[in-house]
């Protein structure tokens, strides 16, 4: 960061200094990252992402595909053979997908031993939106069995289980966690699969609606911002679950005459103050212990606050983080509000802090670039129509263009009696 | 046998290949088909040890080596949620056998636990971890020590989510809303009043479970002055300034008394002594719903132009909101939480 101080330099004129050139998003380096993410062995770091690796294959496959150059830079049989493996975490019965295939019990699977390899909320969200990036039409799928699959999940409060599992008689109620981002992922697989009412082949139990509100409503916090549960510190990444399964169920913007069911944000003015105040410069790059999980609080900024280079925390008195960049503004956008925040300083702490020699983000500034980070970093600058980089759709975190897809298969179209 | 004992477990390699203990068992290699996604370059050590797990879950094994080679598999990957499930129903069969603690197995719930912090301390950023923990604390029904517990993450890291959400949980369960939790938000407070997951928690234990019932006699004054001193320590603080307004409301106390208080923060008559943004904001609320709407301009304007330029499209946005107060049906909360 190059805050240049008035007094250190040598100025002979009272003029201000040069504006510094416009950072550049350089799509050519991250293009190289993605390929190489796509086509070479992930470093063993990634083993703790072992059991959601398809969340792996989603951000290196919508990285590529966002930046716009998935048809143009992989091959025809390539993108097949993606298909087919995606499939095959597919489980037996067509209802769902497994995480990723380190559960799969291959021939050896029984109803026995199933539950060992459950399908997950996860699995099947990240399956279904890397299968529609790489243009598969999801044919493969069999939609009644997995949107009953998905509502057989949920729970009378409203709040999603993210899978079956075989220990599942042993927890209580209040063991369970109940967070939003379950419901988020169900709410997106159900907007996705169920299409127009009559377009199933078949009667298919639907989930609560009313009660997934009213449960992602109860998760307001004293702040105005949204947690994991109903008491829980608000979490940027929590919010961005919340409205974004309330907009893929249709009911984030109440319409003007009231209506009879749960609809949209308690507070939504308070709680798009609590987004916008997010946006915040990092304090302490410049520091030689710079250390990102120092057990207390960054530094404060200075104040007034630096204008350049602003990204965005999660949480109040935390870091920005390349990631935030994308749960917060997308939020914004999915309330028609994004031109509220400083896109320009955003782009600058994206592109001039955390954007990586080698391609990618890192999650925050010196930091090396990983899958997640990239492509939300990406994403995020897709909102304020980066060049380069495909329009965005906020709620499904992928193309506006895949969406658009989505929206016109015929089998997600009323069946008209013949 | 001693081997099941955490120390040396951490330590110790299973040669799963050679040992006895494994003879019967099949290795279920994973099938990654032709070309697949998302490839780890996996150790060679974590390969092997997933062929067994996964042959073993085949047999829906639960015999107590699965205690041996779940470790294993947790210390290399502690996000394998499959494996800490596995795990706990080894524990519990186990237990319900009252095979756990005999000689042969020689292992205790309180070992598992002290096991369990090990890996806690080893991989911060864990949800199962703490799932874990909170199965086996509420099977035992005894919460003794687990404040300490976490009293150890939050002096690695004092605003870790995972454990936050795991000192709720202990709170509710065991009913723990006591002088002890108020004690605990208070230092951690004092040892970093920007701790917003230590507001958050305070404001949980002290107001976040009333239902209809408000506030004790009290509590909402002592709570606004302790907001108020961290706010005179730190006048940028979003937390305390959030923490105040939350507890005036639930105290049925209007915003409008704030005034005199914020103004010593921003008197917008004098831009030059304006020490924070939040106390402008607040105040441009507090003339707005006075009708006073110059000075609400004013305070929005400053804000826009010199105190949080980073947000100025906002508090434009908010400018041309004056007048339009909400109306009072969308400022009542639809939902209450539940306690
Ligand atoms: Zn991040």
């Amino acid at each position: 960061m190059a805050d240049i101080n008035p007094s250190s330099t040598t100025l002979t004129s009272s003029e201000p200094p040069p504006p510094k050139p416009r950072a550049t998003f350089e799509k050519q380096r991250n293009i190289k990252y993605w390929l190489r993410c796509l086509r070479t062995l992930l470093p063993t770091e990634y083993t703790s992402n072992d059991l959601n690796r398809t969340s792996l294959a989603f951000f290196c496959v919508n990285g590529l595909h966002v930046i716009g150059e998935l048809g143009n830079l992989t091959k025809p049989e390539e993108r097949e053979e993606w298909i087919s493996w995606l499939y095959s975490c597919q489980i037996p019965s067509g209802a769902g997908f497994r995480g990723g295939p380190a559960t799969d019990l291959s021939d050896k699977r029984s109803p026995d031993n199933e539950m060992w390899d459950p399908p997950t909320l996860p699995g099947t969200f990240f399956c279904i939106i890397t299968l529609l990036s790489l243009g598969d039409d999801l044919a493969r799928i069999n939609r009644e069995a997995t949107l009953e699959w998905v509502a057989s999940l949920q729970r009378s409060d409203g709040s999603f289980a993210e899978m079956r599992t075989g220990a599942e008689e042993l927890e209580k109620d209040h063991t369970l966690t109940r967070d939003p981002r379950f419901i988020y992922l169900a709410a997106a697989i159900r907007w996705i699969l169920r299409g127009e009412e009559g377009s199933l082949s078949r009667e298919t139990k639907d989930i609560d609606v009313d009660q997934a509100v009213r449960y992602l409503q109860s998760c307001e916090a004293h702040d105005y911002g949204f947690g994991s549960r109903p008491g829980a510190e608000s979490h940027a990444g929590h919010v961005f679950c919340v409205i974004a399964a309330l907009s893929l169920l249709g009911r984030l913007h109440p319409p003007k005459t009231p209506v009879s069911y749960p609809i949209g944000l308690p507070h939504p003015e308070k709680t798009i103050h609590w987004l916008v105040s997010r946006q915040q410069a990092p304090t302490d790059i410049e520091h030689e212990d710079f250390k990102i999980d120092s057990h207390i609080s960054p530094p404060p900024p200075s104040f007034p606050a630096q204008t350049s280079n602003n990204g965005f925390n999660g949480r109040d008195n935390k870091r920005p983080d390349t990631c935030y960049s994308f749960w917060v503004v997308g939020c914004l956008d999915l309330l028609k509000k994004s031109h509220l925040v400083d896109a320009e300083s955003n782009r600058e702490y994206l592109l001039e802090n955390t954007a990586h020699i080698i391609g990618g983000f890192g999650k925050v500034p010196k930091a090396p670039p990983d899958v997640l980070h990239s492509c939300l970093g990406a994403v995020s600058l897709g909102i304020s129509r980066e060049e380069g980089i495909n329009r965005v759709d906020s709620a499904l975190c992928t193309s506006l263009q895949t969406r658009e897809r989505v929206e016109g298969f015929e089998w997600r179209k009323k069946k008209v009696a013949a | 046998m001693a081997s099941y004992s955490s120390e040396e477990e951490e330590e110790e390699e299973l040669d799963y290949t050679n040992d006895p203990v494994w003879a019967d068992v099949t290795p279920l290699p994973q099938d990654d088909g032709h070309n697949p996604l998302a490839q780890i370059a996996y150790s060679p050590e974590y390969t092997i040890a997933m062929s067994y797990l996964r042959a073993i879950m085949a047999a829906n094994d639960h015999s107590p080596r699965v205690l041996n080679l779940t470790s294993d598999i947790i210390g290399m990957n502690a996000a394998h949620y499959t494996v800490w499930g596995y795990r706990f129903k080894t524990l519990m069969s186990l237990d319900r056998s009252q095979t756990l603690e005999d000689e042969k197995i020689g292992w205790s719930w309180r070992q598992e636990l002290e096991w369990v912090q090990s890996i806690a301390k080893r991989y911060e950023k864990n949800y199962q971890i703490w799932h874990h923990r909170q199965l086996i604390i509420d099977h035992l029904d005894d919460p003794t020590g687990e404040r300490a517990v976490t009293g150890e993450m939050f002096a690695l890291d004092s605003k870790n989510y995972h454990v936050w959400t795991y000192r709720q949980w202990l709170v509710q369960r065991f009913q723990l809303f006591d002088e002890e939790e108020l004690a605990a938000t208070a230092s951690l407070l004092e040892e970093d009043v920007r701790n917003n997951s230590a507001w958050n928690h305070r404001y949980f234990i002290v107001l976040g479970r009333l239902g209809e019932a408000g506030p004790e006699e009290g509590v909402v004054e002592r709570e606004s002055e302790l907001a108020k001193e961290a706010i005179s320590k730190a006048p940028q603080n979003p937390s305390a300034w959030n923490y105040l307004k939350a507890v005036l409301r639930k105290g049925g106390i209007e915003l409008a008394t704030l005034k005199p208080f914020c103004e010593s923060f921003a008197p917008i008559l004098s831009p030059d002594e304006i020490k924070s943004s939040h106390a402008l904001d607040i105040l441009s609320e507090i003339y707005d719903e006075a009708g006073d709407s110059v000075k609400a301009e004013k305070a929005l304007e400053l804000l826009a132009s010199k105190f949080d330029p980073v947000r100025k499209n906002y508090w434009r946005y908010r400018r041309r909101l004056l007048g339009s107060k909400p109306t009072p049906a969308s400022d009542t909360p639809t939902i209450q939480a539940t306690a």
